[in-house]
């Protein structure tokens, strides 16, 4: 009989103990199901070559309203980032100084920076050739040996000065100099895009352009960001997630864009001393930092670098951590990468 | 056998409630709520149509290089006879589930799968 | 298990259970695959009346007769049916095993939400091959909570009913101290 206790009168106490547990289990659904109401605005735009998607939490009007001015201000940097739109390109391909438009001034401060960091391994006056490939235009194909030799002369961001007063200037005077900035350009607008709403007051959100992006605030719910990376072998896989607050992070991938040619792959990341695509075992370069645009110029020059090098750059750098993916090996990580910053393997 | 039991709910009848509801609260979370069922979201420079992934067929989907197909079928869609030059896009497919795309580019087409995705966006 | 008497009172509760479960697949359901699972209640009446090897018999005999009768031994139906039942019995007799602390209630929540986890986990491993069901579990889960309320009150009131009925003038007394 141990188990037996008298039956207790005081039956309608307990009703009322149940019942309060059952109202407050009641409310902590309905918040939570609240919690789970709060969903983002999600908003895409074709703009710089790719596809830009925005997505801001919480979902309501003044946050399309900021969205929609975020998108502008992308799309007034494509207006003058790109050859095609903007004199400043044209008159430097033809050896004259020319005046840097303000928007690209930090766009180039940051391409110089990265160039001379990773000793020309990303070169923003690889415009020539880039452009004989034909990847700007989406016509790709084979260049000759004698334009590639010549087209790789002009190569080398050394070749030109900025003055004080924002003239870009080719050395010697005279030598066509072709920039390539849209890469960086991109990343720069996702970074402008982000302060714009951030000064709209948007609590949280992301900006993804094509790949290259960059999370702001507290995600609800959750916290944090997941961000997949992206399988080289397989366009609808992810090799991992990454954890992240606050950041960038950018890929350069060797399956982005590239033609194949009697079943070999020409890919879109040239190397700047050679002119031709980069083969060196490395699938695609990630970088995690804080500004996406370093961050993309980053992932470009990682990628030529190579395995070795390229981490080591990665490592070398305060603030930026990076995954490199190496045919037939494990992936490279820095060592902050699933310490500081998680990540998942898949 | 020593049979009886407490009479009425007791406090512990309420611990234990409890546990079954927050069981169920945290299954429900993460699980999410029922999948409505594939549908594919395809978005051109005008015009944004949503194409159920169980409609088998042969769509044409038009941008300024010209009209691609996106074909469904098997519960999957994927890109044909792109008028673009890298036909990057149709190697991208078939896609199946939630939040996979095919993209292309240059004729500015997004073909996405809608639904609950478990990450916020894919570095690429 | 000896007594003719009891042996009565149990085949009883048996009957009543089936005829309780057989009522329920009669009705039409409000919400599809939502189960009250009334022949619960004749389980529980047996653990207060006799204590954890009877409430076995009663759904055990429950379970048989409705697979016998109402469809084939190894039918999906059948087989779920089982499944609910043993993880609703294992889940009853844990709770009654933590020692008089839970009352009825209390041991028909756990029997209940106990018989929907089960039904589904076998039935999203042997039929249906996918997590997906497990995306009514909520759903489900809150209804178990709700039916199991309801079917400890039943119980509860039963269980006084017949101690009431059974020995006159000595209310308050402990069920098993019955003679039959």
């Amino acid at each position: 009989m141990s188990n037996f206790r008298p039956s207790r009168p005081s039956g309608i106490k307990h009703c009322r103990t149940i019942l309060a547990t059952v109202l407050i289990g009641t409310l902590i659904l309905t918040s939570v199901a609240c919690k789970k109401g709060i969903q983002p605005t999600r908003e895409t735009r074709f703009i710089m070559g790719t596809l830009v998607e925005i997505v801001a939490y919480p979902s309501s009007e003044t946050t399309r309203a900021a969205v929609n001015r975020a998108f502008e201000r992308m799309e007034e940097i494509e207006d003058q980032a790109y050859p095609d739109r903007s004199e400043f390109f044209l008159s430097l391909r033809e050896g004259k100084p020319s005046a840097l438009p303000e928007v690209l001034a930090r766009v180039l401060d940051k391409a110089l920076s990265v160039a001379s960091e990773s000793e020309g391994a990303f070169d923003p006056t690889l415009g020539r050739v880039v452009s004989l490939w034909g990847f700007d235009r989406n016509e790709p194909g084979i260049p000759a040996d004698e334009d590639l030799a010549a087209a790789l002369r002009t190569v080398g961001y050394r070749r030109l000065s900025v003055d004080s007063d924002g003239v870009v200037r080719p050395t010697p005077p005279g030598n066509p100099l072709w920039l390539e900035l849209g890469g960086v350009a991109k990343g720069y607008a996702v970074d402008v895009a982000v302060a714009e709403l951030t000064e709209s007051g948007i609590q949280a959100g992301i900006v993804n352009a094509g790949g290259d992006l960059r999370s702001f605030g507290v995600r609800p719910d959750r916290g944090f960001w997941r961000i997949g990376i992206q399988d080289p072998d397989d366009p609808q896989g992810m090799l991992g997630v990454l954890e992240v607050d606050e950041g960038s992070v950018a890929t350069s991938g060797d399956y982005e864009r590239y033609f194949e040619k009697d079943g070999i792959r020409f890919h879109h990341i040239l190397d700047p001393t050679s002119g031709l695509p980069v083969r060196n075992g490395i699938r695609s370069a990630t970088v995690i930092t804080r500004e996406c645009g370093l961050a993309d110029a980053l992932a470009t020059a990682a990628f030529v670098m190579g395995p070795e090098k390229g981490l080591a750059l990665l490592e070398r750098l305060e603030g930026v951590e990076g995954i490199l993916v190496v045919d037939g090996e494990d992936l490279l990580t820095t060592s902050g990468v699933g310490g500081r910053i998680g990540f998942d393997r898949r | 056998m020593t049979p009886g039991f407490r009479k009425g709910p007791t406090l512990w009848d309420g611990v234990l409630i409890t546990v079954f509801i927050v069981l169920t609260i945290s299954v429900a979370m993460m699980m999410g709520s029922p999948d409505p069922g594939s549908v594919l979201e395809v978005k051109t420079l005008t015009e944004e149509v949503r194409i159920p992934l169980d409609r088998d067929g042969r769509y044409a989907v038009s941008g300024p290089l010209g009209t691609a197909f996106v074909v469904v079928e098997d519960g999957g869609a994927r890109m044909e006879s792109a008028p673009c030059p890298l036909k990057i896009c149709e190697t991208m497919g078939p896609v199946t589930k939630s939040g996979q795309t095919i993209l292309c580019l240059p004729n500015r087409i997004s073909a996405r799968v809608l639904g609950k995705v478990p990450v916020d966006a894919v570095s690429r | 298990m000896r007594s003719p008497g009891k042996l009565a009172t149990l085949s009883m509760l048996i009957c009543s259970a089936f005829a309780l479960a057989s009522l329920e697949r009669l009705i039409p359901n409000p919400v599809p695959m939502v189960r009250f699972g009334l022949g619960n209640i004749m389980t529980l009446t047996a653990f207060a009346f006799f204590g954890v090897e009877a409430g076995i018999w009663v759904t055990g005999g429950r379970v048989a007769l409705v697979a016998l009768i109402w469809g084939g031994i190894l039918s999906p139906t059948a087989v779920l049916s089982m499944a609910g039942g043993a993880a609703s019995l294992v889940a009853m007799i844990a709770v009654m095993k933590l020692g008089g602390r839970f009352s009825l209630f209390g041991i028909s929540v756990a029997g209940a939400y106990a018989h929907v986890l089960a039904q589904i986990t076998v039935a999203s491993t042997l039929y249906v091959r996918s997590l997906d069901l497990f995306r009514i579990l909520p759903f489900l889960g809150a209804t178990a909570i709700l039916t199991g309320l309801l079917n400890g009150a039943v119980a509860q009131i039963l269980v006084s009913k017949m101690e009431t009925r059974l020995k006159p003038g000595k209310r308050g007394r402990e069920p098993s101290d019955f003679a039959f």
